[in-house]
């Protein structure tokens, strides 16, 4: 993973988490955080890892992944995939601020990074963007808390179906 | 008057004792009655069915490991669009509508 630059201002509008502030919000959390890129199959988060960073997809592709065995072997199994825009890393805000999941590039992408402490620091001056970027957040959360509840539905309602059956 | 008492008790005493020793089972030779339930819960179905052990799922005994990965992956980004599906338009139907996954069909 190699940082090469600061994004341009005007780069803002296709990260999600930032939609709702203004322009000139939007360029104070811009401006804190670097471009990075990462080669196509680079773990760049891992689980139970320290979440000190904040991670914006600018371009590419990332798989989220969880550990499963397999016929006694050990292997990461795709959870979600994120595109441009998407925004990991939420443990970096949350505490007790450790990766839940790992994060591993599909090709080659670029991801503007923002430090947790920065951005706390950023709500602490600024507490109109704190309470607007935790909102967006809150709702991305609550989103993805609903799809893992409504996959474990489904999947609860085969499993007493196949019980059904073998009784 | 103290005589009667004493055959009154006496009486007493004996009864209860023959109740004692006809309600405690003889522990070293099992009663006729024993016998028959003891045969009568061989040939008996359990009153409670236990369930069955639920087979494991069957992805093919020589499925390769990367191709059983493949179709997790594909079974989670379906199961996923289903749970988009639902979320967009909460209904019992949607909720547990089929998919194309091959780790369920």
């Amino acid at each position: 993973m190699c940082p090469s630059r600061y994004v341009e201002n005007d780069g803002w509008q296709s990260f999600e988490l930032l939609l709702g502030l203004t322009g000139e919000q939007a360029a104070r959390v811009v401006q804190l955080g670097e471009v990075v890129s990462v080669s196509g199959g680079e773990r760049f988060i891992r689980l139970g890892g320290n979440a000190d960073r904040l991670y914006l997809i600018r371009t590419g592709t990332v798989a989220l992944t969880m550990p499963m065995s397999l016929r006694g072997e050990e292997k990461e199994i795709l959870l979600e995939e994120k595109g441009n825009g998407s925004t990991l890393g939420w443990s970096a805000l949350v505490p007790p601020h450790r990766f839940t999941l790992s994060a591993r590039a599909v090709v080659d992408s670029e991801l503007l990074v923002l430090k947790g402490d920065d951005l706390r620091a950023l709500f602490a001056e600024a507490p109109d963007i704190g309470l607007i970027l935790t909102g967006t957040m809150s709702a991305m959360i609550g989103r993805r808390l609903l799809t893992v509840q409504t996959m474990w539905v489904r999947a609860m309602q085969r499993t007493l179906e196949t019980l059904g059956q073998n009784q | 008057m103290l005589l009667t008492l004493a055959a009154v008790a006496a009486i007493i005493w004996l009864v209860a004792c023959g109740v004692f020793l006809g309600l405690v089972p003889d522990a070293e030779t099992p009663r006729e009655e024993d016998a028959v339930v003891a045969d009568a819960s061989v040939s008996a179905q359990p009153v409670i069915s236990l369930p069955k052990e639920v087979p494991a799922p069957d992805y093919g005994i020589d499925v390769p490991v990367e191709l059983l990965l493949h179709r997790l992956e594909k079974h989670i980004r379906h199961e996923e669009a289903a749970a988009r599906n639902y979320i967009e338009q909460p209904s019992a139907a949607n909720l547990h509508a089929p998919t194309d996954s091959m780790m369920v069909n």
